[in-house]
C-alpha cells in the first residue's frame, strides 16, 4: 500500500507538518528541522508493540514548549498516515479484504485508508496513553470494531523498517534482528541430514575437547552442582566447542567479509562505511527472500533511512543510490549529502525549513518545471552541485566573475556565505526562470544580481515576472554599470585592469582616458590580455589590501541583502 | 475437515457442498435450512484458511443472526470472524457508517426507532413543503405510512414523483418525501427505511464502493429471502456480480408473509431469472407429524404464483401414533378462549412452555391471555419494543446517546425526565442548555455540572456523577460508564422511598434485556473495541421486548412465529375475516392477499412438532363468522 501522506502534530520539535510522499522521497533540511522525527514517528506508528497496546513513544516525543514544566502538559501528539491508491483498482483483493470496514472510496474511485495514532497524558490514569483510529475521507472517526486486528494487518502489509544513521552492523546481524533472524530460522535441512550433521559436530566437539584438556577441571568442579540441586543424573556437564544443535548453530551464524589482506573479519570489525553498506545489502536480501514469509505475500515495505551516506566515499554514495533505487517498496530517506541528491529526481526532494518559527515542508511541484527546464536544472544544479539544495538563500549571479568575486567579498565583509547558508548560483547557462521557480517551490530565499547591460535588464525583467507579492528591492539588484568589471572600475579598482593590458592588446584602446569608451576598451583589452578569472582574482587581491575595506556599494548591498534573506527563515 | 456432514441428507449435502455460482435453496418448513446455511458457511471458512475474504450471511432478524453466529462458532475455530452474520438493516448501517460521507452523513449518525421521533421530523417537512392554503393538510401520522411505502419500494427522492404517478396529491407527497429524506441526513439521523434506501442509493451512485464490498465478501448467503422487500433486494443485487454471483439464497415462496411490507412472489421469480439461479429443493420435513404435512400440502396447492416446479413437502418425522391433528368448533370466541385456557390448565406447568397459541391478529391473542390470566396461567405476547420504558434504563440509554451527540435536545429531555423520576430533582432543560453555552455547547457536561451542584443527594449518587464525568467527559469509556450506572441504579433501587413508587418496577427485567442485547451486539469481539456510536446504532436496530417468562404460554401472531417451532400449536380464530383476513376476503379468492393469507395458515400449521389444534367459533365479538375456507382446503 502506498503511503501518500504523513502528518505529524505536536511531535518533538514539530508543531504541525504534513509531508506528501512519493515512491522515493528524500528529506533535506538543516539540523533540527524534523527529518529524523519524520522517520522515527512513522516507525513508532507501525511498530508491532502498538498493536499489543504498548506505548510506542517516550515522553520526549511530546511537543514541549518552554512554558510547560513537563510532558504531561503537552498537547496530544497526533500522527496521521494516509495510504492511497495511486490509480483506481491498484490494490489487490487481499488488501480490500484486510480492511473492509475502513477502506474509503474517493470521488475518483481510488481507495484510501487513513490511520491516526495519538498519544496524550491522561489525568485519570496518571499516565500517557495511546490510541488509534481510522478516519473516513472527511476526517471523521470511523466507529470500527476490531481495530486491533486492523492495526496488526496494517503493520503486516505496510511494515516500516528504520535504518538509523548510527549503523552499528552488529545490531543488525544478530539473532533478534528483524532482517537477520528470518534467515536463520526454519532450517531447510532434512531430518536425516540434520542428524548426520549433528553427529559430525559431536565428533568435532569430542576431538576438540580430547586435545584441549583444561575444560576437564571445569567439568569436574561444575559437576558438584548436581550434589546441591537436583539435575540430570548422567552427562551433567558438557562443554561444546561448537553449538551441538543445528538451530543453535544457525542462530549464531556469523557473516564475515574478507578484508584487503584476505583476512575474514566479522562485519562489525570493518570500517563504518563497509558496515553501513553491509546492513543495506542485508536489508535488500531480506526484502528479496524473506519479507513475504516473515510478513505477508502482499507486504509492501516502507524503508525509512537516515543519512545513508554516512561514512561513505562520494562515489560509493552514488553507487549506493543505485541499490536503494532498486529496493522494492517505498523509501523515505533523510540526507545531508549533495552527492546523494545528485542522483535524486528533483521532484522527490522535500525540503524541511523553518518559516516564521514553524517548520514547513517544501517541494518542487511537478507543474513548476517544463521537461526542458527540468533537464537544465538536473544538469546545472542537481548533478553538478547537489549541495546547493541545502542553502537557505540563493544569490543568483550572471557569470563566472560574479561567482568568484561575491563569496570573497562576503568573507572580507565578515558575512561568510558558507556559514550563513548563502550559495552563489550562476544562471547564464541554465537560465534564470527555472532556478527562481525551483527556489520558490523549495522555500529557498533568492536574490538576483544582473548586469546593467541589455541582457542584464532582460534578466531583471524575467525575475520581476516571478516576484509575486515580493518587493523588487528584496529580490533584484541591477548594476548601474554594464557588468561587474565596470562596477569594479568605478569602485576604484581601474588600476587592476589598466595594469594588465599587454602590448599586443594595447593598440585596441583607441579612446582617450576619461571617456566611457576608454573604460570599456581597457576592460576588453585586459580580458584579452589575461582572462576573466585572472582579473577576478586580481581585483579580489586588491580589495583585500584596501584599508578601510572598500567594496563597491552595490555589491556591498547585495551581500547584506543575501545574508538578511538567509537569516529570515529561522 | 472437522465439520461432520454425516448427519445431512443427500440434498442438504448437495447444498452444503455448493461452491461457486448462484444457488437457490427452496427449503420447506422444517427442512433444516438453517443447518444447511451454517454448515455451508462453516465449510467455506474451513476450506479457505489463511485467506482474508469474508462471507456475508444476511438473515431476517438479529436473533436469527445471533443464532447462526452461535452455530458457526460451534463448527469452526479458526477464522470465525471471516463470517459476518447480519441483517439487511445492520449491514446498511455498517455501509453508511463507513461511506456515509459521500451523502453527507457522519459515522455517528443516530437511528430513529420511535415513530414519534420520525413524525416530529415529518411534521417539519409537511410544514415546510405544503402550502397553508392547500387542501392537502395531512398529519404526520397519516402521511408516515405513505413514506414507509416509498422507502420499502426503494424509491429514490428523485424518482418519487414518477413513482407515485397519478395517485392523489402525488406531487405534494413526493415533495414531502424529498424534504424528509434531506432533513434526516442534515440532522445526521436515519430511520429504518432510510438506512436501506440510503445504502442502496449510495451503492448505486458509487459502484466502486459496491465493488469493494464484493471484493471483501466473496460469498453472500441470504436466509428467508422470500420476505425481502424491493429495497433489500436492490441492496443485495448491488453487492453481488450479476454475471458470476456467489449468491446462495435460502427461501420458501410458500412462506412469504410480509407482502404487506413489500415482499412479493414475483421477486423470487426475478431472482431466479436475473441471476440464473440453480435450484436445489429441500422438501423433506423433519419437524411436523405426517398428518400436518398432508394438511399443509393440501392447503398450499390452492395457491397461485408458486414456484412452477415446487415439490410437495414429504414427511420424514418418525411419529408413534395418529391423532396429531385436532379440530374444535365453539359457539363463540369466549368459549374458544376459555377452552384454550382450560387445556393449558390441564397441562403440567413445564409442558406449557412447549405450547404456542397462534392467531392472525393480536386482538384475538389478548382475549386468550385474559382467559389464561384468569386461571392464573402466565402468558406472554411478543410485542416489538423500540425503546426502553423504565426510568432507570431510559436514563442510562439517553445518557449514552447524549454522550454520542452532545447537543441533542431530545436526549437531554429524556435524561432530565428520567433523572427526575429517579432522584426527584427537576432540572429545566433550558437552564441546562443555557449553561452549556459556556461549556462549548456540551449539554452533557452542563447537565453533569448542574447535577453535581445539588447538595441533597446521597453519597452514592455523588460518586456516580464523579464517575460519569470521568468516563463520559474526560475520556470516553462507555463500558465503564454503563457499569457504574448499573451500580448506582441498584443502590438507588435499594434505597426505597426516594423515587416514586413504580420507578423500578421494570428495572430488573429491562436490565436483563439490556445485558442480553449487550452480549448479542458484542459477540465475538472485545467490548473495548466496540465504539459508542456503533453500539448505540446496533441497540437502536434491536427490539427491547421482554424475554419469555419461565413457564409462560406463548401467544404469538403468525408473523411473530416465523422461523420457530413448538411441540404443540394451537391455531385459533380459523374463520373468514380473521384467517383469511377481512381485506383478503374482500379482494377475492384469487387475490394476492388471499394467497398471502393461505401462506400465513401454511406457516402457522407447520410450526408444530407433535400436535396441531385448529379452533374456530361461530361468532367473534358479536359477529357471526363462517369457518375459514382453509379448513376445507386442508381437508379437515
Amino acid at each position: 500500500m502506498f503511503l501518500k501522506k504523513f502528518r505529524m502534530e505536536n511531535y518533538r520539535g514539530v508543531a504541525d507538518l504534513e509531508i506528501e510522499l512519493d515512491q522515493t522521497t528524500v528529506l533535506i533540511g538543516e539540523n533540527n528541522t524534523g527529518k529524523t522525527s519524520v522517520l522515527e514517528a512513522l516507525h513508532s506508528c507501525m511498530t508491532r508493540s502498538l498493536g499489543r497496546r504498548a506505548f510506542p513513544f517516550t515522553e520526549y516525543d511530546f511537543h514541549i514548549t518552554s512554558a510547560m514544566s513537563d510532558p504531561s502538559g503537552a498537547p496530544p501528539l497526533v500522527l496521521t498516515l494516509t495510504f492511497e491508491e495511486s490509480k483506481k483498482d491498484e490494490w489487490p483483493d487481499e488488501i480490500a479484504q484486510a480492511f473492509p470496514s475502513v477502506m474509503q472510496t474517493l470521488d475518483d474511485d481510488r481507495q484510501r485508508i487513513t490511520f491516526r495514532v495519538s498519544a496524550k497524558y491522561e489525568k485519570t490514569v496518571k499516565d500517557f496513553v495511546v490510541e488509534w483510529v481510522f478516519l473516513d475521507k472527511d476526517g471523521n472517526t470511523l466507529p470500527t470494531a476490531r481495530q486491533a486486528k486492523l492495526v496488526l494487518d496494517l503493520q503486516l502489509l505496510s511494515p516500516v523498517f528504520l535504518l538509523t544513521a548510527v549503523r552499528d552492523s552488529s545490531q543488525y546481524f544478530q539473532p533478534k534482528s528483524s532482517f537477520w533472524a528470518p534467515f536463520t530460522k526454519n532450517p531447510q535441512i532434512t531430518e536425516e541430514k540434520r542428524k548426520e550433521i549433528e553427529e559430525q559436530i559431536e565428533q568435532i566437539n569430542q576431538s576438540v575437547l580430547d586435545s584441549h584438556k583444561p575444560f576437564e577441571v571445569v567439568k569436574a568442579q561444575l559437576a558438584k552442582t548436581g550434589n546441591l540441586v537436583p539435575l540430570a543424573a548422567k552427562d551433567l556437564v558438557s562443554v561444546e566447542a561448537v553449538p551441538a544443535r543445528i538451530f543453535d548453530m544457525l542462530a549464531r551464524t556469523q557473516v564475515k567479509l574478507a578484508s584487503t589482506t584476505g583476512a575474514k573479519l566479522p562485519i562489525s570489525q570493518h570500517g563504518s562505511g563497509t558496515q553501513s553498506l553491509a546492513v543495506l545489502f542485508l536489508f535488500e536480501a531480506f526484502l528479496q527472500s524473506r519479507l513475504a514469509e516473515a510478513y505477508d505475500k502482499n507486504s509492501e515495505p516502507i524503508l525509512a533511512l537516515e543519512e545513508p551516506e554516512s561514512h561513505l566515499h562520494p562515489s560509493a554514495i552514488r553507487a549506493m543510490w543505485k541499490t536503494l533505487e532498486k529496493l522494492s517498496g517505498q523509501k523515505i530517506i533523510a540526507t545531508h549529502s549533495g552527492d546523494l541528491l545528485a542522483s535524486v529526481p528533483i521532484f522527490a526532494i522535500r525540503r524541511l525549513a523553518r518559516r516564521h518559527g514553524k517548520i514547513e515542508v517544501f517541494r518542487v511541484k511537478s507543474a513548476t518545471l517544463s521537461s526542458s527546464e527540468n533537464l537544465k536544472v538536473t544538469y546545472h544544479i542537481r548533478s553538478k552541485r547537489g549541495s546547493l539544495l541545502f542553502a537557505r538563500c540563493w544569490l543568483l549571479v550572471e557569470g563566472q566573475t560574479d561567482f568568484t568575486i561575491l563569496p570573497e567579498l562576503a568573507r572580507m565583509a565578515r558575512s561568510d556565505f558558507e556559514s550563513q547558508g548563502v550559495a552563489c548560483v550562476e544562471y547564464a547557462q541554465c537560465g534564470l526562470m527555472p532556478l527562481i521557480k525551483v527556489a520558490r517551490d523549495l522555500g529557498i530565499e533568492w536574490h538576483v544580481l544582473t548586469d546593467g547591460d541589455r541582457a542584464g535588464k532582460d534578466y531583471a525583467g524575467t525575475a520581476t515576472s516571478l516576484l509575486g507579492s515580493d518587493k523588487p528591492s528584496d529580490r533584484i539588484t541591477t548594476l548601474s554599470e554594464d557588468d561587474i568589471e565596470h562596477c569594479m572600475w568605478n569602485g576604484g579598482y581601474s588600476s587592476v585592469y589598466e595594469g594588465v593590458v599587454d602590448t599586443k592588446h594595447r593598440s585596441a584602446i583607441k579612446s582617450s582616458k576619461g571617456s566611457s569608451q576608454y573604460v570599456s576598451e581597457t576592460i576588453d583589452a585586459a580580458i584579452n590580455s589575461t582572462s576573466k578569472p585572472y582579473l577576478a582574482h586580481a581585483v579580489i587581491a586588491e580589495i583585500e589590501k584596501s584599508k578601510p575595506l572598500n567594496i563597491p556599494k552595490a555589491l556591498q548591498e547585495v551581500i547584506e541583502r543575501a545574508a538578511k534573506l538567509a537569516a529570515s527563515g529561522s | 475437515m472437522s465439520i461432520d456432514l454425516a448427519s445431512l441428507n443427500s440434498t442438504q449435502l448437495q447444498a452444503v457442498e455448493w461452491q461457486d455460482g448462484p444457488l437457490l435453496v427452496l427449503a420447506g418448513p422444517g427442512s433444516g435450512k438453517t443447518r444447511v446455511l451454517t454448515f455451508r458457511i462453516a465449510r467455506l471458512i474451513e476450506q479457505s484458511q489463511g485467506e482474508r475474504f469474508r462471507i456475508l450471511g444476511i438473515t431476517f432478524t438479529n436473533k436469527a443472526a445471533a443464532e447462526m453466529r452461535n452455530r458457526i462458532d460451534g463448527l469452526v475455530t479458526e477464522g470465525r470472524d471471516r463470517a459476518l452474520l447480519t441483517t439487511f438493516h445492520s449491514f446498511s448501517a455498517e455501509i453508511l457508517r463507513q461511506h456515509g460521507s459521500h451523502i453527507g452523513l457522519k459515522p455517528d449518525f443516530t437511528i430513529l426507532s420511535e415513530p414519534a421521533d420520525r413524525q416530529a421530523i415529518l411534521g417539519q417537512s409537511i410544514k415546510a413543503v405544503i402550502r397553508n392554503d392547500s387542501d392537502f393538510r395531512p398529519t404526520p401520522e397519516q402521511l408516515l405510512p405513505a413514506l414507509d411505502r416509498l422507502l420499502a419500494d426503494s424509491v429514490s427522492p428523485a424518482m418519487a414523483k414518477k413513482h407515485l404517478g397519478k395517485q392523489p396529491y402525488a406531487d405534494e407527497i413526493a415533495d414531502v418525501y424529498v424534504d424528509y429524506r434531506r432533513r434526516l441526513v442534515e440532522a445526521n439521523q436515519m430511520d429504518f427505511g432510510s438506512l436501506l434506501a440510503a445504502a442502496v442509493e449510495l451503492l448505486e451512485q458509487k459502484p466502486a464502493i459496491a465493488k469493494q464490498i464484493r471484493r471483501t465478501y466473496r460469498y453472500v448467503c441470504v436466509d428467508e429471502f422470500q420476505d425481502t422487500n424491493a429495497a433489500q433486494y436492490r441492496l443485495l443485487a448491488s453487492i453481488v456480480l450479476e454475471t458470476t454471483p456467489n449468491l446462495f439464497v435460502v427461501a420458501d415462496d410458500d412462506q412469504i408473509i410480509y407482502q404487506w411490507t413489500g415482499a412479493s412472489p414475483q421477486r423470487m421469480e426475478d431472482l431466479r431469472s436475473r441471476f440464473a439461479m440453480r435450484v436445489i429443493q429441500l422438501p423433506e420435513n423433519y419437524r411436523c407429524p405426517p398428518e400436518v404435512i398432508d394438511l399443509a400440502n393440501n392447503l398450499i396447492r390452492h395457491n397461485e404464483h408458486r414456484s412452477h416446479d415446487k415439490k410437495d413437502l414429504s414427511a420424514h418425522k418418525a411419529v408413534k401414533s395418529k391423532g396429531s391433528v385436532t379440530v374444535k368448533k365453539f359457539e363463540d370466541f369466549e368459549q374458544e378462549a376459555e377452552w384454550i385456557a382450560e387445556r393449558m390448565g390441564h397441562m403440567p406447568v413445564s409442558a406449557r412452555t412447549h405450547c404456542v397459541v397462534l392467531a392472525r391478529t393480536k386482538k384475538l391473542l389478548e382475549k386468550v391471555v385474559d382467559a389464561l390470566n384468569a386461571k392464573s396461567i402466565s402468558a406472554y405476547i411478543a410485542i416489538r419494543k423500540n425503546e426502553f420504558q423504565s426510568p432507570p434504563l431510559r436514563w442510562l440509554h439517553s445518557m449514552l446517546r447524549l454522550a454520542n451527540s452532545r447537543q441533542d435536545r431530545e436526549q437531554l429531555r429524556r435524561v432530565c425526565a428520567a433523572y427526575y423520576s429517579l432522584e426527584g430533582l427537576n432540572f429545566r432543560i433550558d437552564d441546562v442548555i443555557a449553561r452549556a453555552a459556556v461549556e462549548n455547547g456540551d449539554f452533557l457536561r452542563s447537565w453533569i455540572a448542574i447535577a453535581s451542584e445539588q447538595r441533597a443527594v446521597e453519597p452514592y449518587t455523588k460518586k456516580m456523577l464523579r464517575q460519569t464525568a470521568s468516563t463520559l467527559l474526560d475520556h470516553l469509556d462507555h463500558w465503564a460508564f454503563i457499569n457504574s450506572a448499573f451500580e448506582w441504579l441498584e443502590q438507588a433501587e435499594a434505597n426505597i422511598g426516594i423515587a416514586p413508587e413504580g420507578t423500578f418496577d421494570e428495572f430488573k427485567e429491562e436490565s436483563q434485556i439490556w445485558r442480553a442485547l449487550e452480549d448479542e451486539i458484542t459477540k465475538g469481539i472485545q467490548r473495548s473495541e466496540m465504539p459508542l456510536h456503533n453500539f448505540l446504532q446496533e441497540l437502536d436496530l434491536r427490539s427491547k421486548e421482554r424475554p419469555v417468562p419461565p413457564n409462560a404460554v406463548r401467544c404469538f401472531t403468525i408473523h411473530a412465529s416465523k422461523g420457530m417451532e413448538f411441540k404443540h400449536v394451537f391455531l385459533i380464530g380459523l374463520v373468514e375475516d380473521q384467517l383469511p383476513s377481512w381485506a383478503a376476503v374482500k379482494k377475492g379468492s384469487n387475490s394476492q392477499e388471499m394467497n398471502e393469507e393461505r401462506r400465513n395458515c401454511f406457516v402457522a400449521i407447520t410450526r408444530s412438532e407433535e400436535t396441531l389444534t385448529l379452533t374456530y367459533a361461530a361468532t367473534y365479538f358479536g359477529y357471526s363468522k363462517q369457518p375459514s375456507r382453509f379448513l376445507a382446503e386442508m381437508g379437515v
